[in-house]
């Protein structure tokens, strides 16, 4: 320790090449866009200056209200139901299954690794109600109930979302807190059992808090990837219907690419990453942790 | 003191749900059928569990490789989970044409393995020096780089773009590189940092006592004891481009540089139709791929994601 | 003990903001602009290469034209070979705004209706050839069709900016044997058409095919009602100002589509149905009408299609008291496909003349479609339906354009997604028509 581990060059050596390629292709391009949501115009024209001109529409354009609302509701909702079912798809692979499962872990994971153009027109299909009743509907129809067209309104498309990323994420959360899970010491629980703790009530005061790191770093993880949204609801329905199921980050890639409003797309872009940053110190301040330690 | 190194884990999976051990103990006090009842009412359960598991997880899988085979009228008029009439293989030599997917395929592993392979180069040796390394201001720059996590990728398309034209490398597979690269980084020295901490710093002091310079200690000490961590982001990052589409597309600028999603793109008309048949088969093509590359890491990921310690 | 170096924490930050804060700032400052209007004129040989950029989705303009390039066009060619680029039709503006915005838009490319008019944004940098200017100066202007060529003008402001490498016009492709089935005969007012509707829903037929995921399969119907109420100004006055989308007189079209809706005369299940399900639906029988261009013949003369010479087409039926009449089609020249003028010289002047000579026949003859351009050499044996509907082509001098002819981005995808929600209740007419009211009046 001391003079070997402070050794400059050998910073400079190790950090200089990732620091470069960091700077250069996200931080000075994200300082380039914030200038420019201080602009007006196309890259085909040129940009005039128009102050805070963009900000202020931030605050009148319903658009950006809708789709910030559903943003922060598919965030939540989404990421409740990550952390949940990855969280008991975790105690599930520790404490129930055995010869099964590294087999089990594998499929589930695999939705993770899928184009997300499969994943949705997987699901497209799975919902359908025209031309033809898709296998949900099919179900509904054998309990009794008449099918659904969950593509025509904002609450059905939304609960065709939600199960679509779920079904895709669920195995990677599940991985992610179950390597936590596995760090516990078997000798903790042991002990704990001995001293009369069992089922429920293991999980609840021994088990939860020895893995609340694990869970932090997904809450974190998480939160940052579900807010960021695009992907998955482009590929599945481009946001509708109408703008009922569109979230922040498609309303911004179709107002600076579509509309051609590069300068109020960037003002739209600004506010996501605000709406990162608050959720992460949020996450944070509640777990009263702080960054360095987090995980 | 522990005789277990800190990458061997004694195997949590062998507790079991306490009633068990209170069976398999063979005390069997104020029960008499309720053990075996128990325990057969509990495995049947669990199999069940499973079963659901592997039909949810599975069947839509097995859907696309079925409906790959379909011809484009049977997805209007037939049944979503029929069998198709006939196993033709036209949708797929169809596939390979349209989409270009032997050109794609090629550029896509290209661009992922050489984007993997530098992310995790320059990641885990930023990590070392932000993490194991002790100088002033590390902490603000370890910040200073997780702050990426928050930045849309949208964000920085149009500068980037602007960049690799005024650099002359736009006709190439370079921007695609070099913006992967960019945008693995955060999550890489971020977790990389996570691993390197969890790694007791004796042995990282009893390395430099040892003499030999700090570079002696990142490549023999430090890297072989993260080496699952690497292995798990290896494989976090070789999914996360692989299936990138935005980027993809935005620097996109001859055929013969798409990358696989770009290329799954071919299969829609001009005023909206889609050959779902060639762009089943497509897709089945790649999975099929993508199942291959998985498996084979997967018995390394899977123990190192276990073994990768992120305690607090 | 001596530290061996020190960050200069304090300094350190904020020179570090600085420094990437004024980066930003000259090269957001470097941007490229330039050039005035369009041209019909060449300057020098011009660009030495044919370099297109098409949407994926277009793959049978860039067949034709390497087929021209093996063929009619091989002079052309040979001095000016084809290279194409295409990326998909929802990235079609970005990747434009990016190559413009670098000065690198290639010979040919696909560009958006408000971008090439004059005032518009390639128009402004210069980057768009008046065909119609050109071709005279070719002196085979007679080779451009009268009605395209007036389509053309109609929409964009008196110039012509684009290829017009499809012609088509819209009306109601009807199924004639389910006409006959249930009595009904081809209807020449849309009171008529409604009383056919209710009957065939009476008799459990889908009446008419749209498509919810391709909004503007639904939102065309607006237009021609429009049109066909109000005249074959009802755009150009909302154009000019004169007139407003929230005005009764246009809601009252929205309404009349919500109506369809509400009464079930579209199938079920519309918000999710691609175009191909819903041309399916209808080409296997399963429907009886279906609002679309004329590029759907296409897909009549192949295997989609089930009912074989069953299929017709009828021009839309007037509406009683409007100012409009039954035989003012709709037309379009197709999307656009402009040529920069900043790269067309002598070389690009062989292509467009020897395109202009010979695409007209050559699109027909080898895809059964029709082009902007005149048929110089007569194809025989077309199936009967091309055949009539070419007849009604030939036949028409006056057209009129489409619901978001004029529309800006924005309003074209309000208008398109909107349509699902519009004819299943979940938005009111009045609601459609506000929020593309205030899209145009953003200037979007």
């Amino acid at each position: 320790m001391g003079h070997i581990l402070s050794n400059r060059r050998a910073i400079v050596l190790f950090l200089a090449p990732a620091l470069v390629v960091y700077v250069g292709v996200i931080v000075v391009p994200s300082a380039w866009s914030l200038v420019y949501s201080f602009f007006k115009g196309t890259p085909a024209l040129g940009f005039q200056y128009v102050g805070f001109a963009n900000f202020a529409k931030l605050w009148t354009d319903p658009t950006v209200r809708q789709t910030l609302l559903f943003t922060v509701k598919y965030a939540v909702v989404l990421l409740i139901c990550q952390i949940v079912f990855g969280y008991l798809l975790a105690l599930f692979y520790l404490f129930f299954l055995r010869r099964l499962s590294t087999l089990i872990r594998t499929l589930v994971f695999f939705p993770v690794v899928l184009p997300p153009v499969a994943v949705a027109l997987l699901f497209n299909k799975l919902f359908a109600v025209a031309p033809q009743i898709g296998p949900v509907n099919s179900v509904l129809q054998l309990l009794g109930i008449t099918p659904v067209d969950w593509f025509a309104t904002g609450t059905g498309a939304f609960a065709v979302i939600i199960v679509m990323d779920l079904w895709r994420s669920a195995g990677f959360y599940a991985v992610l807190l179950y390597a936590g899970l596995v760090d516990i010491s078997s000798d903790v629980i042991e002990s704990a059992r001995i001293d009369g703790a069992s089922g429920v009530r293991l999980v609840r005061h021994i088990i939860l808090p020895l893995s609340k790191p694990i869970v932090i770093a997904s809450v974190i993880f998480g939160l940052n990837a579900d807010l960021k949204v695009f992907d998955s609801i482009l590929a599945l329905n481009n946001g509708g219907p109408g703008t009922a199921t569109t979230p922040l980050n498609l309303y911004m890639f179709q107002t600076s690419f579509l509309y051609s409003d590069y300068g109020y797309g960037s003002a739209i872009a600004m506010l996501i990453t605000v709406l990162c940053l608050v959720g992460t110190v949020l996450v944070f301040r509640s777990s009263r942790q702080r960054v360095g330690e987090a995980v | 003191m522990a005789t277990t190194g800190p990458n061997e884990v004694r195997p949590l999976g062998r507790l079991t749900w306490p009633e068990e051990t209170t069976a398999r103990s063979g005390r069997r006090k104020r029960r008499t059928q309720g053990p075996d009842l128990a325990r057969l009412s509990r495995r049947t359960l669990i199999n069940i569990l499973v079963a659901i598991i592997l039909v949810v997880e599975i069947y839509p899988l097995f859907w696309i490789l079925t409906s790959s085979f379909k011809s484009q009228d049977e997805f209007s008029t037939a049944p979503l989970w029929s069998m198709p009439q006939h196993f033709d293989f036209g949708n797929y030599s169809a596939a390979w044409l349209t989409a270009n997917l032997g050109t794609d395929a090629l550029n896509s592993i290209t661009v992922t393995l050489v984007s993997m392979v530098v992310i995790l180069a320059l990641g885990s040796a930023a990590a070392f020096a932000l993490e194991v390394m002790v100088w002033r201001g590390q902490n603000s720059i370890l910040l200073f780089v997780i702050g990426g996590l928050m930045v849309p990728t949208q964000l920085i398309l149009l500068p980037l773009f602007t960049i690799y034209f005024k650099l002359g490398i736009n006709n190439s597979l370079l921007p695609l590189i070099i913006t992967y690269i960019g945008q693995g980084l955060p999550l890489t020295v971020f977790l990389m940092a996570t691993y390197f901490r969890s790694v007791p710093r004796e042995l990282f002091e009893a390395c430099a006592l040892d003499g030999g310079g700090v570079f002696r200690c990142f490549f023999s000490v430090g890297l072989p004891m993260v080496r699952n961590g690497i292995f798990t982001l290896g494989m976090l990052m070789f999914f996360s481009v692989w299936n990138d589409l935005l980027v993809a597309l935005t620097f996109n600028s001859k055929p013969s540089l798409s990358t696989i999603q770009v290329g799954l793109l071919n299969f829609n008309g001009q005023y909206g139709q889609v050959e779902y048949g060639p762009l089943l088969a497509a897709i089945s093509i790649v999975i099929f791929a993508t199942f291959i590359v998985y498996a084979l890491i997967n018995q390394r990921v899977m123990r190192g994601l276990t073994a990768g310690s992120v305690k607090g | 003990m001596k530290r061996q170096f020190r960050w200069p924490r304090r300094v350190f930050p904020y020179a570090a903001a600085a420094g990437i804060g004024a980066c930003a700032l000259v090269l957001g400052a470097c941007s490229s602009s330039g050039g005035s209007g369009s041209s019909g004129s060449a300057s020098g040989s011009g660009s030495s290469t044919f370099s297109i950029l098409f949407t994926t989705e277009d793959t049978q303009t860039p067949a034709e034209l390497n087929k021209l390039a093996a063929g009619s066009c091989k002079t052309a060619a040979s001095a000016m070979p084809i290279s194409l680029q295409s990326t998909p039709d929802a990235n079609l503006q970005q990747k434009v705004q990016l190559l413009a915005g670098q000065n690198d838009l290639p010979f040919m490319y696909a560009a958006d209706n408000t971008t090439i008019i004059p005032g518009g944004t390639y128009y402004k940098t210069g980057n768009v050839l008046d065909i119609g200017k050109a071709l005279d100066k070719l002196g085979v202007s007679d080779d451009m069709t009268a009605v395209a060529k007036s389509t053309i003008q109609q929409t964009f402001d008196g110039t012509v900016p684009s290829v017009p490498f499809q012609f088509n016009i819209e009306g109601l492709f009807y199924n004639k044997k389910i006409f006959a089935e249930h009595g009904i005969t081809v209807p020449t007012t849309y009171d008529e058409l409604l009383a056919d509707a209710a009957k065939l829903k009476a008799a459990g037929v889908t009446p008419f095919s749209a498509s919810g995921s391709t909004g503007w399969t639904i939102s065309r119907w607006i237009g021609i009602l429009l049109y066909r109420e109000l005249g074959p100004n009802a755009m150009q006055a909302i154009k000019n100002g004169t007139a407003k989308l929230t005005d009764p007189a246009y809601v009252k079209a929205a309404q009349q589509v919500a109506d369809l809706g509400k009464d079930g005369y579209f199938s079920s299940g519309i918000t999710s149905l691609s175009y191909d399900a819903a041309t399916t639906q209808f080409l296997t029988g399963k429907s009886a009408m279906m609002y679309m261009g004329t590029w759907l013949l296409a897909s009549v003369n192949s295997s989609q299609n089930t009912q074989g010479n069953n299929i017709g087409f009828m021009p839309f039926p007037a509406v009683t008291g409007g100012k409009g009449s039954i035989d003012q089609y709709p037309a379009n020249a197709g999307s656009p496909n402009v040529i920069n003028a900043k790269l067309y010289g002598s070389n690009g002047q062989a292509w467009l003349k020897c395109i202009a000579q010979n695409y007209g026949s050559a699109s027909l003859a080898d895809q059964g479609t029709f082009s902007g351009f005149k048929v110089n050499t007569p194809v025989k044996n077309l199936p009967p339906l091309t055949g009539d509907v070419q007849n009604i082509i030939n036949n028409t001098s006056q057209s009129v354009l489409w619901f978001e002819a004029y529309f800006g981005q924005k309003a074209n995808a309000d208008a398109s997604n909107d349509a699902a929600p519009l004819v299943t209740g979940q938005m009111s007419a009045q609601q459609y028509m506000s929020t593309l009211q205030a899209d145009l009046a953003s200037g979007n």
